[in-house]
C-alpha cells in the first residue's frame, strides 16, 4: 500500500518537472525511431538484394557506410536540437514560474480593508511598504551561507569578549 | 566545469530552502504578534536557522522514507 502510494507520488512529480518539455521529448523520440527504422528498413533492403544476386554481388557498397555515417548524423542533429530545446524551454518555464510565484505573493499582499476609515488604496500602499520592510529585514541572511544558533552566538559572543 | 555545476545546483537548493524558512520565520513573527523590523539581526537568524533545520529535517525523513519504501522495509 505505501509502495504503491509512494510510486504514485514519485510519478507525479516527475511528471509535475517533466511536463513542460513533454511536446519536445515525444517529438525527439519519433525522430529517433524514424531514423532507426529507415535505416533498418535500408539495411534489409540491403540483404535482400544480396540474397537474391548472389553471395558475390555487392550491392549498394558504396552507400551501406555512408548510411551508418548519416544516421549517427540524424541522431547527433536531433541530440542538439533537443538539448537547445531543452535549454530555451527551460529559460521559458522559469520565467514563468517566476511571474507566478510574484502574482501570488502580490496577491497575498493584498490587505483586508475593514471600516477603519482607510481607503483601499492606501492601505494597500501601506500594506506594501510594511511587507517590503519586513522583506527586507532578512535580506542580510540571504547571502549569508551558514546560519548560527543561539549557543554558537553565544560562544562567539564570549570569545570577543575576553 | 562540474564543480561550478554542482556548486550552483547547491546553492540554487540552498537559496530555495532559506527562502521558505524566511517565509515561515514570517509567519511565526507575524503569528507572535510582532513584526520582524522589531527584533534584532541575532534573533531574527535564530529563528530562520529554527526554521531552516525543521525544513532539513523534513527532507531528510522524507529521503529516508522513500529509500525504505523503495527497499520494501515496512
Amino acid at each position: 500500500m505505501l509502495q504503491h502510494l509512494a510510486k504514485w507520488a514519485l510519478f507525479a512529480a516527475l511528471w509535475r518537472r517533466a511536463s513542460p518539455y513533454l511536446l519536445g521529448t515525444v517529438i525527439a523520440v519519433v525522430m529517433v525511431l524514424t531514423v532507426t527504422a529507415i535505416h533498418a528498413e535500408f539495411l534489409d533492403y540491403v540483404r535482400l538484394r544480396h540474397e537474391l544476386q548472389g553471395p558475390e554481388s555487392n550491392p549498394m557498397g558504396d552507400y551501406l557506410s555512408l548510411s551508418f555515417v548519416i544516421k549517427w548524423l540524424c541522431y547527433g542533429t536531433i541530440a542538439l536540437g533537443y538539448g537547445i530545446y531543452w535549454i530555451r524551454r527551460a529559460k521559458v518555464v522559469s520565467a514563468r514560474r517566476q511571474s507566478g510565484r510574484g502574482r501570488r505573493s502580490s496577491g497575498a499582499a493584498q490587505p483586508t480593508v475593514g471600516s477603519a476609515g482607510l481607503t483601499a488604496g492606501g492601505s494597500e500602499k501601506i500594506a506594501d511598504e510594511s511587507l517590503t520592510e519586513d522583506d527586507a529585514a532578512f535580506d542580510f541572511l540571504r547571502d549569508k551561507r551558514r546560519l548560527r544558533g543561539r549557543a554558537q552566538q553565544v560562544l562567539q559572543r564570549d570569545r570577543e569578549t575576553p | 566545469m562540474f564543480a561550478g555545476f554542482k556548486e550552483r545546483v547547491i546553492h540554487q537548493y540552498a537559496s530555495v530552502i532559506r527562502e521558505r524558512a524566511i517565509g515561515r520565520a514570517k509567519a511565526r513573527i507575524a503569528l507572535s504578534g510582532r513584526r520582524p523590523a522589531e527584533l534584532s539581526e541575532d534573533e531574527l537568524e535564530v529563528i530562520v536557522k529554527e526554521e531552516e533545520d525543521t525544513i532539513k529535517r523534513r527532507i531528510y525523513g522524507s529521503g529516508i522514507a522513500a529509500i525504505m519504501v523503495v527497499l520494501g522495509v515496512n
